[in-house]
C-alpha cells in the first residue's frame, strides 16, 4: 500500500512562526514500513495566512502562558487511488499560576474554552476533596474519552467520516471491543494503527445537574480514567481529582477535540 | 540570527534483529529573526553522510536478535559548518541505553523483586556516570528554564560542554555552567523545529570530593527514564537496575524536589564515567545529549 501527502502549516511556538511546505509517501509491505520524502509534481500548496496571529495575541492576553503552539494546515492525502484533501487548526496552550497549570487543546480558534480555564486558574483557592457530582465541560469529557474505549462507564461510539488514514469511510459504530474498524495515521512519517476515531459518548441527557461544580479544565494529562481538573463552583473556583468510574448523564456536542484520533465534546454528570 | 539550517536523517527501528520501520527525511529551515521557512528540500551531500553512516549500525542491529534496537544517523549543515550525528537506542530486558556505532550494550542483569521505601534510610551510590541522568534533571532542565541557582557542593562543577563548533543557529557553541546560566547551545531536531536552548553534553567533575563510602547503599546501575516538572522543581526518575548488598532490586522511581538532590550529594570519586544515553524529548524534539559524571554518592532519595 502506497500513501502519498503534501500539505503546507504555519505555525507558532516558542515566539518563532514556521511556515512548512512538504511531501511525502509511505510504503507499507506489511512488514516493513519505509516512508520518505517524496516530491511532488504539482505546485507546492498555499501556506494558510489566516488568524494565527490574531490567536496567539488573544491567547497570550488571557494569562501566564506557559507553552502556546497554534498552527493552521492544509493537506492533500492519496492512498490506494483515493484522494481527500483536509484543512486542520490546532491549539494547544498551558497556562500556568504558581505551582498550577491548565491545558487547552483545540482544533478551531474558537478560544472560550481556553478563556475559561485562565479565569478559573485565575480565581482557583486551593485543592478540595472530590464533591459528590462533577460537571465535566464538553471539552474536558472529550479528554477523558480516549481513556474510556474498552470500559463500560460511558456507551461510546465512532461517528462515521469520509477517510481513515486509509482513505476508507469511517464506519458508524458503537465501540466494544477491538480490533477497530479503521486506521488512525497523523502523518506520513507514522505508521497507521487500528485506532477508535471521532469519539461520541452516547447515554440519557436530562439529570444532568447543572447546580454542581463544574470541571472546566485539565491540570494534567488524563490518567486512565483519572482526572486531574480545575472546578468553578460560582464565583469560586477550586481543584480537585476525580475517578471517574460512573457517568449518569451525558450530552455530545458536535465541536472536535484533537484528543487521540479525535473525540467530540461531552458534557458528562459523574 | 539569519542562517541557513540543511539536515538529512535516516531512523531505523528493529526488533529481533529485523528491521521493522525505516524513515527517511531531508529538507532545510531558512531563518529571518523569528521568521522561519522550512521545506523539504534535499541536499545529496548530507543524505549521503548519513546513509553512509548506517551501514554498520545495521550490521550490529541484525546481531542484537534479543533487543530492540532504534538506529538514527544525521547530517547537518549550518551556513558552511556541517556535523554528524549516530546513535544507537538499545532496550534489552527494560533497559535502555543509547550506543556509539560499535559500542556493545551492557550484559543483560537479573531483576529482583524487592523495592526499596522511603524511610530505610539507604544512601545511594550512582554507577556508570549514571549520576549524570540525576544531574541533567535537577541542574539541566532548571537551568534550561532560567530557574533560580541552587548551593550545590563546592567540590562539584556541572557543565554544558558542546563537542561541536556552532550551534543549529549557527553561533559558536560554549561552555555553560549549568549551576547558574542556562546552556549556551541552540539545538533542534528536524527542519521543522523551532530552534532552543538545550543540553548537548553534560558533564560532572568531581575535585577533591569526600567520598565516605557506606557499607549499607543502595547500588544504581541504570536508569530507564527522568523527568523534571518545571512548575514545581520536582525531579522523576525510574531506575531500571540496582542492587542492595549484590541483591536485585525491582525497578523502582525516585520523586523529590531539584533541591533536595542538590542537599543530599555527599561525595564522588574518580574521573567523569559516560553514562550510555540520554535521549532528551523536552518539546516533542527528540535530541540524544551526553551524560557523563563520576562515581557517586548521595543520601537517602526515597
Amino acid at each position: 500500500m502506497i500513501y502519498r501527502k503534501r500539505g503546507s502549516v504555519v505555525r507558532w511556538e516558542h515566539g518563532y512562526v514556521v511556515r512548512t511546505n512538504e511531501a511525502g509517501e509511505a510504503i507499507d509491505d506489511g512488514n516493513v514500513f519505509r516512508c520518505a520524502p517524496g516530491p511532488s509534481p504539482l505546485a507546492p500548496l498555499p501556506v494558510p495566512r489566516g488568524e494565527g496571529d490574531e490567536v496567539v495575541r488573544r491567547i497570550s492576553a488571557m494569562g501566564d502562558v506557559e507553552r502556546l503552539i497554534v498552527s493552521e494546515g492544509i493537506a492533500e492525502h492519496e492512498c490506494d487511488g483515493i484522494h481527500w484533501t483536509e484543512e486542520t487548526k490546532r491549539v494547544h496552550v498551558s497556562f500556568r499560576r504558581g505551582a498550577l497549570r491548565v491545558l487547552v487543546d483545540l482544533a478551531d480558534f474558537d478560544l472560550a474554552d481556553a478563556q475559561r480555564a485562565a479565569d478559573a486558574l485565575a480565581r482557583a483557592r486551593g485543592e478540595r476533596a472530590r464533591p459528590e457530582w462533577v460537571r465535566l465541560a464538553p471539552n474536558v469529557g472529550a479528554a477523558l474519552l480516549p481513556s474510556l474505549v474498552g470500559t463500560d462507564v460511558v456507551e461510546l461510539w465512532q461517528s462515521a467520516a469520509e477517510h481513515d488514514g486509509k482513505g476508507l469511510p469511517v464506519i458508524e459504530q458503537r465501540l466494544t471491543a477491538p480490533p477497530w474498524p479503521n486506521w488512525w495515521r497523523p502523518s506520513y512519517r507514522s505508521r497507521p494503527v487500528r485506532m477508535p476515531l471521532h469519539l461520541r459518548a452516547a447515554g440519557p441527557d436530562h439529570n444532568i445537574n447543572y447546580s454542581v461544580p463544574e470541571a472546566v479544565a485539565l491540570l494534567a494529562p488524563v490518567a486512565g480514567n483519572v482526572l486531574a481538573v480545575i472546578c468553578v463552583d460560582g464565583d469560586d473556583a477550586f481543584t480537585t481529582t476525580i475517578a471517574v468510574e460512573r457517568v449518569l448523564a451525558v450530552k455530545s456536542t458536535g465541536r472536535w477535540y484533537p484528543y487521540a484520533a479525535g473525540s467530540f465534546g461531552a458534557e458528562m454528570l459523574v | 540570527m539569519d542562517h541557513l539550517f540543511s539536515i538529512a536523517s535516516r531512523d531505523e527501528l528493529w526488533s529481533g534483529g529485523v528491521l521493522l520501520e525505516s524513515r527517511a527525511e531531508h529538507g532545510q529551515a531558512r531563518s529571518h529573526g523569528t521568521s522561519i521557512e522550512a521545506s523539504d528540500v534535499p541536499d545529496a551531500v548530507l543524505i549521503e553522510r548519513a546513509e553512509a553512516r548506517m551501514a554498520s549500525m545495521r550490521e550490529q542491529a541484525r546481531e542484537l536478535r534479543d533487543a530492540r534496537v532504534r538506529l538514527v544517523a544525521s547530517a547537518r549543515r549550518i551556513n558552511n559548518y556541517e556535523r554528524d550525528e549516530a546513535t544507537m537506542s538499545v532496550t534489552m530486558n527494560g533497559v535502555s541505553v543509547v550506543l556509539s556505532p560499535g559500542q556493545l550494550p551492557p550484559s543483560p542483569r537479573r531483576r529482583g523483586e524487592r523495592v526499596p521505601k522511603a524511610g530505610e534510610g539507604l544512601p545511594i551510590v550512582w554507577h556508570n556516570g549514571s549520576a549524570s541522568v540525576l544531574l541533567h534533571e535537577a541542574a539541566g532542565h532548571a537551568a534550561e528554564h532560567d530557574h533560580e541557582p541552587l548551593a550545590w557542593p563546592s567540590w562539584l562543577t556541572i557543565h554544558d560542554e558542546p563537542d561541536f563548533e556552532f550551534d543549529d543557529v549557527g553561533a559558536p557553541a560554549a561552555v555553560a555552567d549549568l549551576t547558574r546560566e542556562a546552556p549556551r547551545a541552540q539545538r533542534r531536531a528536524t527542519f521543522r523545529d523551532v530552534p532552543l536552548p538545550r543540553m548537548t553534553n553534560l558533564v560532572a567533575r568531581q575535585h577533591d570530593a569526600p567520598w565516605p563510602l557506606p557499607d549499607e547503599r543502595i547500588d544504581v546501575h541504570y536508569v530507564a527514564g527522568g523527568a523534571y516538572e518545571p512548575l514545581t522543581g520536582f525531579v522523576t526518575l525510574s531506575i531500571a537496575v540496582a542492587e542492595i548488598d549484590g541483591e536485585p532490586l525491582a525497578p523502582f522511581q525516585i520523586r523529590v524536589p531539584r533541591e533536595r538532590i542538590a542537599r543530599s550529594i555527599l561525595g564522588a570519586t574518580g574521573e567523569p564515567l559516560r553514562y550510555p544515553g540520554v535521549v532528551c524529548a523536552r518539546e516533542g524534539q527528540e535530541l540524544v545529549v551526553g551524560s557523563f559524571a563520576p562515581l557517586m554518592i548521595t543520601s537517602e532519595l526515597l
